[in-house]
């Protein structure tokens, strides 16, 4: 697994430039939305057990 | 525990990896800088390539300053309008510094003149930081927290730059000044901000950084910006710079997008933990704490520049042992800070918040 991705990731960058740039840009973007709503998600689960608290982290 | 990156050649270990993505994220969202300056360091540190090291640093910078834009925003503390007015500067000024930079390396001189710009302008803007946090403790009369530069900010914002409006197809006539009220700006013109997007993303283009080190002092002490809106404005500006340096990296195979994603999830972590802060964290003191991390880079930009004389490896790793330490200390004193902000049940700074 590990290595067929090592395979992808040496052989696409070399060979195709700016789709490989985009693809870069893309995946990147795309995962800091990911982990963006992932701790939004894990703030209000947080907020959702412990109501009694006026303020939390992430607020 | 290493992994062996394979776009960049080198086997870096993870543990390592995740505490400088939590250190950049933290950094990051608590002063609303990109962090170029210290990620590129930390990875020279655990033997990335050099030219890996700037790639990956700024395709990190772009992902965290994503994530800190988009925690910032619901903060409250971003005024989109400012920062598309100096996107509209940034990106001609991008790509006119990387002409410059090319004629620069083409001559052989781009890395002494980047240093010393950077040991000048670090050391400058840190310095001015410390000096005005202290001048304006020592003065009576005055809000706490207040910048030394209240009046040259004023003056800034009352500036009438012609042409006073402009004729756009389809749109009639647009006059060209804006209200930012969320920087609490009544009139602007809006060529102040172009201007301001023009300088910094030509130092930022010259430097091969995101340019938030420069632009966030220039939001409060010149435009007169709130610091948290300044932090979170600095950081949708960075979103931009960062994203070009990504394509123009990435372009060259000089990324290592497995390192990005690695160390994004860390700082993804930090930046809940800075920008958290930025709400309990008195102004004057995160411009304080600022400027001693900047000015602990410039100290290491010049030991890089000494290195780079002497050809003596010990000045290069003393450079970046000073920053991952300084930067490493500054997130202990913000969790220190939150830790006792949330025992007191503080639910904003204690005073002034400019």
């Amino acid at each position: 697994m590990f290595d067929a991705l090592s395979e992808f990731l040496t052989t696409f960058s070399g060979s195709y430039p700016l789709p490989w740039s985009l693809f870069v840009m893309a995946v990147v973007a795309g995962f800091s939305l990911v982990l963006f709503f992932f701790w939004e998600v894990v703030f209000r689960l947080l907020r959702a057990v412990n109501p009694f608290r006026r303020t939390q982290m992430g607020e | 525990m290493e992994i062996l990156f394979p776009n960049a050649g080198v086997a870096v270990s993870l543990p390592l990896l995740l505490l400088l993505g939590l250190i950049l994220g933290t950094l990051s969202g608590f002063f609303g800088v990109g962090g170029g300056f210290l990620i590129t360091g930390g990875l020279l540190v655990f033997g990335v390539p050099p030219i890996f090291a700037v790639g990956t640093g700024l395709t990190l910078i772009m992902g965290s300053s994503i994530i800190n834009t988009l925690k910032h925003r619901r903060l409250g503390n971003v005024d989109i309008k400012l920062g598309i007015f100096m996107v509209m500067g940034t990106i001609p000024a991008l790509f006119l510094a990387e002409r410059l930079n090319s004629a620069l390396e083409a001559a052989g001189l781009a890395g002494p003149v980047i240093r010393y710009i950077y040991v000048f302008v670090l050391a400058a803007l840190g310095l001015f930081m410390v000096y005005d946090h202290f001048k304006s403790r020592r003065r009576t009369g005055v809000q706490p927290g207040e910048i030394s530069t209240a009046r040259l900010a004023r003056r800034v914002q009352s500036l009438r730059i012609p042409p006073h409006s402009l004729r756009i197809p389809g749109f009639g006539t647009v006059p060209t000044y804006v209200s930012l009220p969320k920087s609490g700006i009544e009139r602007l013109s809006i060529f102040i901000p172009v201007g301001i997007g023009f300088g910094v993303g030509f130092f930022a283009g010259l430097l091969g950084a995101g340019g938030g080190f420069i632009l966030m002092p220039i939001l409060i002490f010149v435009l007169g910006v709130p610091t948290t809106v300044a932090i979170g404005t600095d950081l949708f500006q960075i979103v931009i710079t960062g994203s070009v340096g990504t394509l123009l990296y990435s372009l060259s195979n000089h990324v290592d997008p497995m390192m990005v994603v690695i160390m994004l999830v860390a700082a993804s972590a930090g930046t809940q933990l800075g920008t958290t802060a930025t709400k309990f964290v008195e102004a004057s003191g995160i411009r304080v704490m600022y400027g001693l991390t900047i000015l602990s880079g410039s100290v290491a930009v010049g030991l890089e520049q000494a290195a780079s004389v002497t050809g003596s490896d010990s000045f290069s790793s003393a450079a970046s042992f000073l920053l991952l330490g300084v930067a490493g200390t500054m997130c202990l004193i913000i969790l220190g800070l939150l830790v006792k902000a949330k025992r007191s049940g503080q639910t904003s700074p204690a005073t002034g918040h400019h």
